[in-house]
């Protein structure tokens, strides 16, 4: 077919003018519409509904000075918001090495009036970028929450880019990075709590409960000791049968036991067994187990005598495992009373490094205690069973608890302590083709496979490579906080300038907390408004005691409160007196008392005023109603005999004039002294250590002999 | 055939001119905003020490609230009977008072029981070894509420009323 020219001149026009149309189309409209600026006109459309909404609000005020200042500044924001021209927004952080484009389409991160606005416009939540902290021009987007900074769209720079060396932190994941500047290792307390970034803290609490150190090797942590029982003289502590009950499913016992699941075959279990059983050497002998004595209830006496021991403070007898030590209520099924009376006589012994302390129980009570603890069993009692000893098994045994890894928590005496497991070095930037998959169909990037490996550990497991890892049983919770902690163990290019660490190890704080979490105190004590209530409130302790005595208190602790009043007793820890002059220093320094502590004793006292204070003392305030020096005296409050040498001073002048006004409850009553009657009663009980007994003597009988003598002349002339 | 070359070329610029406008359309789309999140509930606060004490300002005299107090500040030395045969009492020189003695009891009147619990026995010609209660108990009804103890451990009356 042939069309007349004039059909050709047409169509040519009109193919320059659609080139015209399309180059225009390429060349400034779809430059003009890139991701980015469709974000930002949403911006800005965003900025003017809320700014003139926020206009109309405040021009409901009352006329007023701020009012036209308001104003002033919401018109100008209206007006500049026209002019402003689309632009990229890039911070060149030199410091970290990174460029950082997040902020042209994130533009309100940092105004609060985007908080309520939807994504990417939207305000950063928390205090993380406030100019205090981490200011924005500083640290930009990426030094937290990784990615590729000079990406421009949202697929590049933060979707699933897998082979991306840092993957992007989405949200409380960016909690990771903290890390770079504010370490927090094994020798900070469990509890420390890194303010703004509770998952990650969460996480490194769970890494560290959980003992993952007993495998893995992190640097700048220390593995822990004392997370299970020595297993060297096992049999005397448990029977094959609760062994092959314990091990096969720890968890369905002790709900909240660090003990993982190994998934073992029963064969398996029984060749441990075999193995672990012939290492036992013999027991010393214990008490018998006797539940009554000429008609008495020993078990009845027992659990009374448990009530006032306090060791309730650790362990709860209820089953549900919510105490720091083991739960008691199965005990009798475990552990033979002979065992029992051992452990309680002395735990050290047994287990050096255990938590639990010599509570320092007279023999007949812990036959009472264990007499009590052996009825302690569940409703379906462990059969007890034998021991296989042939050698075969044995042998067997012996390899499967090499390499089970029961070594990374227990000590046995024939193997070294620890497991060689993956290291957790840089595991926060591990590289995806590094990861073994196996069969698990999962997005393939590290966060996906981490937390996968950390809630079913053998799910990567295939037949050429074996995965070891035991089962704990995390939550989906637990496995992001995991994750979080994970994702922060990597390489950090960061100036020494912008590292400040939160939990100084070194500080007296830190310190004395890690000594508080490790022996668990607050099972009796409230330290810091937190804790049981078994023993004293803690709260005043700093202000309170004499740190050199507190130190020597704590490494060799004595009755204080007389036992009408308080039952239970402090129990020995065993503290070396590094760690306890750590505790003290943490009481004073958490106080913000002074220390050391200079005692200031000899306080100048005329003769006459020495006089007026022992009448004082014996005859107006009466303190020997309640109070014992050496033994004699009232048993209702704390024996005074190292009274000057175990309280600060200022602490025995503001106790006396209002005892309420530090614990409310105490019977010590107020007896409103005059301030001079205040001083030289202070003066004399700082004194108290150092008078010798013979002088005590001497004053008992001289004011003894004058109350009688006016009760005498009170009765006789009624 | 330069008309049929320019047909060809017609058809390419359309489909590209089409395929530009569709993208430029599915550029500007942006997703929906997301729902506002609920308001955090603000949990309860705690009751503290100086909530108690504020509640007990306005706590009437009670023999409930006495025999509160009496367990804990008297019977260390009066017994959990109020015979005066508390842990405390064999370390002292002078026997506590026996509350459950009727006579004893019956001859003081609640004036007399009030002083002594306030001021101490060494304000009511006593013994000093009975301190004074007044500062710390800081509430007249908590000494009213003892007395009311009292006159329920001994079964008696006041001598005379107050």
């Amino acid at each position: 077919m042939k069309l007349p020219k004039k059909y050709g001149v047409a169509l040519f026009v009109c193919a320059v003018v659609l080139l015209a149309a399309t180059g225009y189309m390429f060349l400034v409209e779809s430059e003009l519409d890139r991701p980015w600026k469709a974000q930002q006109r949403r911006f800005k459309a965003i900025d003017r509904q809320l700014t003139v909404a926020e206009r109309k609000e405040v021009s409901d005020f009352p006329e007023s000075e701020e009012k036209r200042k308001k104003l002033a500044v919401l018109d100008k924001r209206l007006q500049s918001m026209d002019s402003v021209a689309p632009a990229i927004r890039q911070l060149w952080l030199t410091d970290f090495g990174v460029a950082d484009r997040c902020m042209t389409c994130h533009q309100g991160v940092e105004l609060p009036r985007f908080k309520d606005a939807e994504q990417p416009h939207t305000t950063h939540p928390g205090k993380h970028i406030d100019p205090k902290r981490h200011p924005v021009d500083t640290y930009g987007c990426v030094v937290c929450h990784a990615g590729q900074g000079v990406a421009l769209e949202a697929q590049d720079a933060h979707g699933k880019a897998g082979n991306w060396v840092e993957p992007f932190l989405p949200g409380r994941r960016a909690e990771s990075s903290c890390n770079g500047c504010h370490p927090m290792r094994s020798n900070v307390p469990k509890s420390a709590v890194m303010e703004d970034a509770p998952i990650y803290s969460k996480g490194r609490a769970l890494y560290l409960q959980s003992n993952c150190l007993g495998c893995h090797v992190l640097d700048g942590y220390a593995r822990a000791k004392g997370i299970g029982p020595n297993l060297t003289n096992l049999a005397t502590k448990v029977n094959a049968g609760w062994f092959r009950f314990w091990v096969k499913q720890p968890k369905s016992y002790l709900a909240k036991t660090a003990m993982p699941d190994f998934e073992l075959a029963e064969g398996d279990i029984k060749a441990m067994a075999a193995y672990l059983f012939s290492l036992s050497k013999p027991l010393s002998p214990g008490v018998k187990n006797r539940t009554a004595v000429s008609g008495q209830n020993l078990a009845k006496q027992g659990r009374a005598k448990l009530q006032n021991l306090g060791c309730l403070g650790c362990h709860g007898i209820n089953g549900k495992d919510e105490g720091f030590g083991p739960d008691l209520s199965r005990v009798g099924e475990k552990n033979s009373p002979e065992w029992l009376s051992n452990w309680i006589k002395d735990p050290k012994k047994y287990w050096p490094e255990t938590a639990m302390p010599n509570l320092r129980v007279p023999a007949e009570d812990i036959q009472l205690l264990v007499a009590y603890l052996s009825t302690l069993k569940g409703t379906k009692p462990v059969a007890s069973a034998s021991v296989d000893r042939e050698k075969e098994l044995v042998d067997k045994g012996r390899l499967l608890v090499r390499d089970k890894g029961c070594t990374g928590c227990h000590k046995i005496d024939t193997f070294p302590l620890g497991f060689n497991a993956p290291p957790h070095d840089n595991i926060g930037v591990k590289r995806v083709d590094e990861l073994v998959f196996g069969k698990a169909n999962i997005p393939r990037t590290l966060p996906h496979w981490l937390t996968l490996k950390i809630k079913e550990p053998r799910a990567f497991n295939t037949e050429k490579i074996p995965t070891l890892m035991p089962k704990f049983g995390f939550s989906n919770e637990e496995a992001e906080a995991l994750l979080t902690f994970l994702l922060g163990q990597r390489r950090f290019a960061v100036p020494d300038k912008y590292k400040k660490v939160l939990h100084d190890p070194a500080s007296a704080l830190v310190k004395g907390e890690l000594l508080i979490e490790r022996n668990n105190c607050r099972g009796c004590h409230k330290i810091g408004g937190k804790g049981g209530d078994i023993g004293p409130d803690l709260k005043n302790e700093g202000e309170r005691v004499n740190p050199e005595w507190l130190a020597a208190f704590l490494q060799k602790p004595r009755k204080i409160r007389p036992v009408g009043i308080e039952p239970t007793q402090m129990p020995t820890f065993g503290f070396s007196k590094e760690e306890a002059e750590a505790i003290a220093a943490y009481f004073a320094v958490q106080a913000g008392a002074s220390y050391p502590y200079y005692r200031e004793d000899r306080r100048e006292m005329s003769q006459e005023e020495r006089d007026k204070a022992w009448k004082d003392y014996w005859q107006v305030f009466s303190c020997q109603a309640c109070h014992s020096w050496n033994g004699q005296g009232g048993i209702i409050g704390p024996d005074q005999s190292d009274l000057g040498n175990r309280l600060r001073r200022d602490w025995i002048a503001k106790w006396l004039k209002n005892p309420q006004a530090s614990m409310p409850d105490v019977r010590m009553p107020n007896f409103e002294l005059y301030p001079e009657e205040l001083e030289r009663l202070t003066t004399l009980l700082t004194g108290f250590s150092d008078i010798p007994p013979s002088v005590w003597e001497q004053m008992r009988r001289r004011w003894d002999d004058e109350l009688l003598a006016r009760q005498g002349r009170q009765t006789g002339g009624k | 055939m330069p008309a049929r070359k320019t047909y060809v070329l017609m058809t390419v610029l359309v489909s590209i001119i089409t395929g530009g406008v569709f993208s430029y359309s599915a550029g500007a789309s942006l997703p929906p905003a997301p729902a506002p999140a609920p308001a955090a509930v603000v949990p309860a606060m705690p009751a503290t020490r100086e909530r108690a004490d504020a509640v007990d300002a306005h706590r009437k005299p009670s023999l409930q609230w006495g025999n509160e107090l009496y367990s804990h500040y008297c019977t260390p030395c009066h017994g959990g009977k109020g015979d005066g045969n508390g842990f405390n009492a064999p370390r002292l020189l002078v026997k506590p008072a026996n509350h459950t003695d009727a006579k004893f009891m019956g001859e003081r009147d609640d004036t007399k029981l009030f002083d002594t619990i306030n001021l101490g026995g060494g304000k009511v010609a006593k013994s000093t070894l009975m301190p004074p209660w007044g500062a710390s108990l800081n509430n007249d009804n908590k000494i009213k509420s003892l007395i009311m103890k009292l006159r329920d451990l001994c079964r008696c009356q006041a001598a005379k009323g107050w």
